[in-house]
């Protein structure tokens, strides 16, 4: 197996050239350089435009080659029929590789492109990400080499995608979600870099505790496979697919043949390695963030216990449906909850509706039902502005035996604040009870896996 | 993109396919090869009626619909009578098709019917794939897959992976399916893909499952046919 030390040296480079920065900051190219700068990137970044002298107020070199000094990393955003030249002063230069996001390849019809850019680098000793992508973010060198977003809030989840958009997406969402990024990579047309290779790389990575990948197609298969199931143990993998819709090729002999659709064979190769697959970006996102967040919980018994009775319904609907249990209480639990002062039309069952929002109610009854171990999963709903829910989260997930997670759901301006807070204590928080539930149900699954390998 | 790979070929016959599925070790419904009403009769009195009878042809693909499966054979007249009608239905229905003969199968009872398959996915090689529904797969098309070769653990996930699951546990008076065999079938049927690569694709179908094990009714072994001759042809 290749080694990634090369593509590690370009995460991590020290002296970045930007070759085809524009001084126009309203274009693609302008844009770029700022984004490195607003990243807080420390190293040195170098523009390089024959046409100007100055941009973003860095000097400009009219070429790679007059830069004075070694770089590490080139990234490339001239037209396609300039990167091959551009990728001959990089090796001259020493660079480990270039982030080519110039278009012009297979997505418009020539791929004869990406294996032109292939045979150079492998003779010049470079790896390259791309053609064709929005860019890449490497969260612990601060280093923003895209279009956009920049990677300001810093965090465990590594975002990976063959499409800029999607992952600019997820990035946006844990960022603004207060979970933050580790890594945002697009891999555009792969024609060097592919998922497979990010796959082991963002499981080498100490700063990623979860990969979410987007993918629309897998073009080595066989390597795909060697990929999850070198990595999906060690660091959880979520994935999403598009294509769901799609049928196999009709042109089979065998019911084998016609009910293959090519999504479900993806499905089986997920089971078959411990790939958590999502269902849309949504569950992408929610899967990532609780498995990023929350340790694996032991079975699959959830207690939930709500401020109010409209979220326990759906709540324990979505948990009916992802196999999840929502265990009775037991009678001294009861016996308990009783001798605290709760609301009189609250009602002592599973999910327990509180009809309060005190924080007081919610730490003393998650502590007694903690004590009295029915539930391998408390989720905690916040169905009403309930002040001072972000520390008592965190609290209760420091030091219960249960894994603690939580719904924000009609909690008006009070949550938006308290969500964020919680988010950023490390307590996986989600929009709505369903969203909850299901989250959980995904990393019920992935602790299943990974007993059942550890048993083996 | 992942797919399905395109080859049509040749389908073995389904004597061949059953001794081969049965030499690894894929239990297959107690046959035997019959080319007149006498050796039928023979074959019945050794396995013991009712049975069903299903011509052989390298013509005939869809059986049923050619008439060339009979089911509920009770004694010997029936099946006598069977076999002519049989082997006339064929001829009328398929004038071109050239008629080996019949397989006498003993009829086997049960409710709960699998389908069994293998492919060779364009994208992830081979694989394996387990349905409810048997003659109703495609209809209901509960089936899951997993890449081949598969290991006894992985083959025991699937028939929970399956919508239907619950209808292989203990269910309405039906005692659970043994699990243990149709993980067996799974591997060997895998296997087999993987060790003979000439094999594009594989169906038991229905194979029948019940708690005392499974029986595969029916096979389709298609074999790529620009390989030439391969030592399963």
């Amino acid at each position: 197996m290749e080694s990634n030390d090369a593509i590690w040296r370009m995460l991590k480079a020290r002296r970045v050239a930007v070759v085809g920065a524009s001084k126009d900051p309203t274009k693609f190219s302008g844009v770029l350089v700022p984004s490195i700068l607003s990243g807080g990137y420390t190293g040195e970044v170098i523009p390089v435009n024959p046409r100007a002298e100055v941009v973003a107020g860095l000097k400009c070199y009219p070429s790679v080659s007059d830069i004075p000094g070694t770089l590490d990393l080139v990234v490339i955003a001239v037209p396609a029929k300039f990167v091959p030249g551009v990728l001959h002063e990089a090796a001259d230069k020493g660079a480990a590789g270039a982030i080519i996001i110039s278009a012009g390849g297979r997505e418009s019809g020539k791929p004869e492109f990406d294996r032109e850019i292939l045979r150079i680098a492998r003779e010049r000793g470079l790896r390259f990400f791309g053609p064709n992508i929005q860019g890449i973010s490497y969260g612990p060198n601060r280093l923003c080499a895209v279009f956009w977003p920049v990677v300001t809030e810093h965090g465990p989840l590594a975002v990976v995608g063959q499409s800029g958009t999607v992952v600019a997406a997820i990035t946006d969402w844990a960022q603004d979600d207060g979970l933050g990024v580790s890594a945002s990579i697009s891999l555009g047309n792969q024609a060097d870099i592919c998922e497979s290779d990010v796959l082991r790389l963002m499981a080498e990575d100490e700063h990623t505790r979860v990969t979410a990948l987007y993918l629309e197609g897998v073009d080595d298969g066989p390597r795909f496979m060697a990929a999850v199931k070198d990595v999906a143990m060690k660091k959880p993998l979520v994935v999403l697919k598009c294509g769901r819709s799609q049928r196999g090729r009709e042109a089979v002999a065998s019911h084998t043949g016609s009910l293959a659709g090519s999504d479900k064979v993806f499905s089986g190769v997920c089971r078959q390695y411990g790939v958590v697959r999502a269902d849309d970006s949504e569950g992408l996102y929610d899967a990532a963030k609780i498995l990023a967040c929350m340790p694996l919980p032991a079975g699959r018994r959830v207690l939930v216990i709500s401020s109010s009775g409209g979220s326990c319904a759906l709540a324990a609907d979505t948990g009916d449906a992802q196999g999840l249990v929502l265990p009775d209480l037991p009678d001294s639990y009861v016996a308990a909850l009783r001798k605290l002062d709760l609301a009189e039309w609250g009602s002592f069952a599973n999910p327990l509706d509180l009809a309060t929002i005190a924080v007081e109610q919610f730490r003393a009854t998650v502590r007694l039902a903690d004590a009295a171990d029915f539930a391998d999963i408390i989720l905690l709903i916040f169905g009403d502005p309930v002040p001072g829910s972000a520390e008592l989260a965190a609290e209760l997930a420091a030091e219960s035996r249960a894994c603690i997670c939580a719904a924000y759901y009609g909690g008006g301006t009070v949550e938006q604040v308290e969500r964020r807070r919680m988010q950023r204590l490390g307590v996986p928080v989600f929009p709505s009870p369903e969203r909850a539930m299901r989250a959980i149900g995904a990393s019920c699954w992935y602790a299943d896996q990974r007993r059942k390998r550890e048993a083996e | 993109m992942t797919g399905i790979s395109e080859q049509v070929g040749q389908m073995l016959p389904e004597p061949q396919a059953a001794k081969l599925l049965a030499s690894c070790g894929i239990p297959y419904v107690e046959h035997g090869f019959a080319d007149s009403a006498d050796a039928a009769a023979e074959v019945a009195g050794r396995i013991g009626y009712p049975v069903v009878l299903k011509v052989v042809s390298p013509d005939v693909v869809h059986k049923t619909e050619a008439g060339g499966v009979l089911v509920g054979l009770k004694d010997e007249a029936t099946l006598r009578a069977g076999f002519d009608e049989l082997i006339s239905i064929v001829g009328t229905r398929c004038p071109d098709a050239r008629i080996d003969g019949v397989l006498v199968c003993r009829q086997v009872a049960g409710r709960r019917e699998l389908i069994v398959g293998a492919i060779h996915d364009a994208t992830f090689g081979p694989t394996v794939m387990l349905g409810l529904g048997g003659v109703f797969a495609e209809a209901l098309s509960d089936v899951v897959f997993r890449p081949a070769p598969l290991r006894r653990q992985d083959a025991l996930d699937m028939p929970q992976e399956l919508q239907g699951a619950r209808l292989l546990a203990g269910f309405r008076g039906e005692r659970p399916v043994d699990l243990d065999q149709v993980a067996a079938i799974l591997v060997g049927v895998g296997d087999l893909l993987v060790s003979h690569p000439e094999i594009s694709e594989i169906d038991l179908n229905p194979v029948v499952a019940s708690a005392d094990g499974c029986v595969a009714l029916d096979a389709r072994v298609i074999v790529r046919t620009e390989q030439g001759q391969t030592g399963l042809v």
